[in-house]
């Protein structure tokens, strides 16, 4: 009996693992997102606290604008460029339809 | 009468305002008309439209409620206020935006929209209300997400009675609310978010206009009075240094950019986006167009508010600096065109946020819970009916217009974040996250935001956290309280049918239509 219990126990925490490969893309996904977003934070971040300090570029300009300034700015360009080519090149596409075989 | 405006430190002329009458009453037709074509041109008039826009929008559309709801009036007045005020440094928070609607869209935007489709859901909350297989937990959640969403909308309403302002007079604050709310209320009451979609494109096109004048303008501007940007800010930086160095502390850059980069990514008018497409390529299209549209706007807008500090540095409500550019800089009919773009943007966003507000009160709380054999037809109505109530209340409080609306905006932003974003966003992605871990997260992380909002002037506060924001806190406290708890609480876990249709391929269909005991219980008798 206890045996049993046991048995069926286990199946039901196997069942709870179990993943539809879809699905399991998209959590990919999802992390990559969280990755993504929580690096871009923490670069800009420390591109915000040690670049206006740094004092190799202290008053000096580019394109009109402090040195620090464009190089925190490009910490979001590169990201703008990494989300863009993400999203168009990697992002799978698959039907999102209740119970439909990705595409 | 019209008259020429004392705005502090600068002047708004009478034939500026009169363009920007014109132009005004010329979007708001044009909004309106946008907002009726919808009812004309066949919709069926189904709930599914009214709260989803059935969930077959064109990507143009779904982009616009996308970039649109996120800008509003703290994009396009506030932000350069701020940037007017601490100068570039502030620049770099407001780029931080861009990453939003990628983290909302890669991170649930596929899974919520197969979800929806399983289970036939028609707002965020039915999704949360599955997900947690709990009634308590959903009216617990929704109850407090919709009232920091009624406090924004609120505080977007007093800004844009405000920029009224500048159109009729100082004394013009109640008819500016008067209108920019009967607007609002006209053209999302007749066809809810399929109403919305088509005007946000109107408003988006109001927007991107708006923003290449004022760049232009400004940059023109400074060329001709200093020859360069460079020596607009070198000169002017021996008047302000901290224009063009970092002023703030550490702690404090950290909760800006948590705030404006994970914060902003878990407000439910992010979420109502991602039900309202139902193919990836859409979702695909719209991600692309938001990211550039958002990076265009929040560049242009932010770093001209920086620079009209070099133009105008007598300008005593800093929160007047893109105002101050538009009227001061443009001739009367463009500015009428930013002015329309700064109504747009506020509208778009209010509307967005009342419509979630509406769905989650009618549809999970009244449907859901209360009158479950409602029917489709009523319940539109009731929709209609709570749309208007509830931006009766958000009127209602904005009728006493405060100093430090964007206080607010940013406080119950905060609020809506920890009351909403975390058990949603655990909700979704972690397979653990129980009906307890949900609720201790809203309930718990309110309350250790509201302490530490309440303690934040205080020595002690200040000796330990130094210039970190209260959300900062409030967020980790409830992200803490929901793994703890959903850990403590394994044993309570949703049946494992419904965890099926939520994470796994092979799902009952039967277990889709089910939310609560009474459900499960029917289908365990069958």
């Amino acid at each position: 009996m206890e045996n049993r219990e046991k048995k069926r126990d286990y199946q039901i925490t196997e069942l709870y693992e179990f993943e539809d490969r879809r699905l399991r893309r998209i959590d990919k996904e999802a992390r990559f997102a969280w990755y993504f977003v929580s690096g871009y934070t923490l670069c800009c971040f420390l591109a915000y606290l040690l670049l206006p300090s740094f004092e190799k570029i202290q008053g000096k300009y580019i394109l009109g604008m402090p040195v620090w300034f464009v190089l925190c700015s490009l910490v979001s360009a590169v990201a703008i460029v990494i989300m863009l080519i993400y999203t168009v090149k990697f992002s799978k596409c698959f039907s999102l339809e209740a119970k439909e075989e990705e595409v | 009468m019209m008259r020429a405006i004392e705005m502090g430190g600068f002047s708004i002329d009478l034939s500026v305002q009169r363009g920007i009458l014109i132009v005004f009453v010329v979007y708001s037709v044009i909004i309106l008309i946008f907002g009726f074509w919808v009812k004309i041109s066949g919709g069926k008039g189904s709930v599914s439209d009214f709260l989803t826009g059935g969930g077959n929008l064109h990507f143009i559309e779904t982009s616009m409620i996308a970039a649109t709801s996120v800008m509003a009036g703290g994009t396009m007045i506030s932000a350069p206020g701020m940037c007017y005020r601490d100068g570039l440094g502030y620049v770099l928070i407001t780029f931080a935006y861009v990453v939003n609607s990628f983290l909302a869209l890669t991170c649930y935007g596929k899974r919520n929209v197969i979800i929806k489709n399983r289970i036939k859901a028609q707002s965020v909350s039915t999704l949360l209300r599955y997900r947690f297989q709990s009634r308590i937990t959903t009216i617990c959640i929704t109850g407090c997400t919709v009232i920091f969403l009624v406090l924004v909308a609120g505080a977007q309403l007093m800004l844009s009675a405000r920029i009224f302002n500048v159109i009729l007079g100082t004394d013009s604050y109640a008819i500016g609310l008067l209108i920019s709310t009967m607007v609002i209320l006209l053209y999302t009451i007749v066809g809810g978010v399929k109403s919305l979609s088509r005007v946000c494109v109107a408003q988006g096109a109001f927007m991107l206009f708006a923003v290449i004048f004022v760049g232009f303008s400004t940059f023109g501007k400074i060329q001709n009075e200093y020859g360069s940007m460079q020596t607009a800010l070198e000169l002017t930086s021996r008047l302000k240094p901290e224009l063009i160095t970092n002023i703030y502390k550490p702690e404090y850059i950290f909760s800006l950019l948590l705030a404006t980069t994970i914060g902003n990514a878990c407000h439910p008018t992010c979420t109502i986006v991602t039900m309202t497409y139902d193919k990836v390529k859409v979702m695909k299209r719209t991600l692309i167009i938001t990211i550039i549209f958002q990076a265009l706007v929040q560049l242009i807008m932010s770093t001209s508010g920086a620079l009209a500090y070099t133009l105008n540095p007598g300008i005593t409500i800093p929160d007047n600096a893109s105002i101050y550019l538009t009227t001061n800089l443009l001739p009367g009919w463009m500015a009428g065109i930013v002015i329309a773009g700064i109504f747009a943007a506020i509208q778009s966003s209010v509307a967005s946020f009342l419509i979630c507000t509406c769905g989650m009160l009618v549809q999970d709380v009244y449907k859901g819970c209360i009158n479950k054999k409602a029917t489709d037809k009523a319940v539109l109505w009731i929709n209609r009916g709570g749309f208007a109530i509830t931006i009766g209340l958000a009127f209602l409080y904005a009728l006493k217009p405060i100093p430090a609306a964007q206080a607010i905006i940013i406080l119950a932003g905060g609020g809506v974040a920890i009351s909403y974003g975390i058990p949603f966003i655990f909700g979704t992605l972690w397979r653990k996250a129980t009906a307890a871990g949900a609720m201790a997260s809203c309930l718990g992380g309110m309350a250790v935001y509201a302490f530490f909002q309440y303690n934040c002037q205080t020595d002690w506060y200040k000796n330990v956290f130094g210039e970190l924001q209260a959300t900062t806190l409030g967020m980790a406290g409830a992200v803490l309280l929901m793994i703890g708890v959903s850990l403590c609480t394994q044993k309570y876990k949703i049946p494992l049918g419904c965890y099926r249709v939520w994470f796994c391929k092979d799902y009952d269909e039967r277990y889709a239509q089910c939310f609560d005991k009474e459900d499960l219980a029917k289908i365990e008798e069958d």
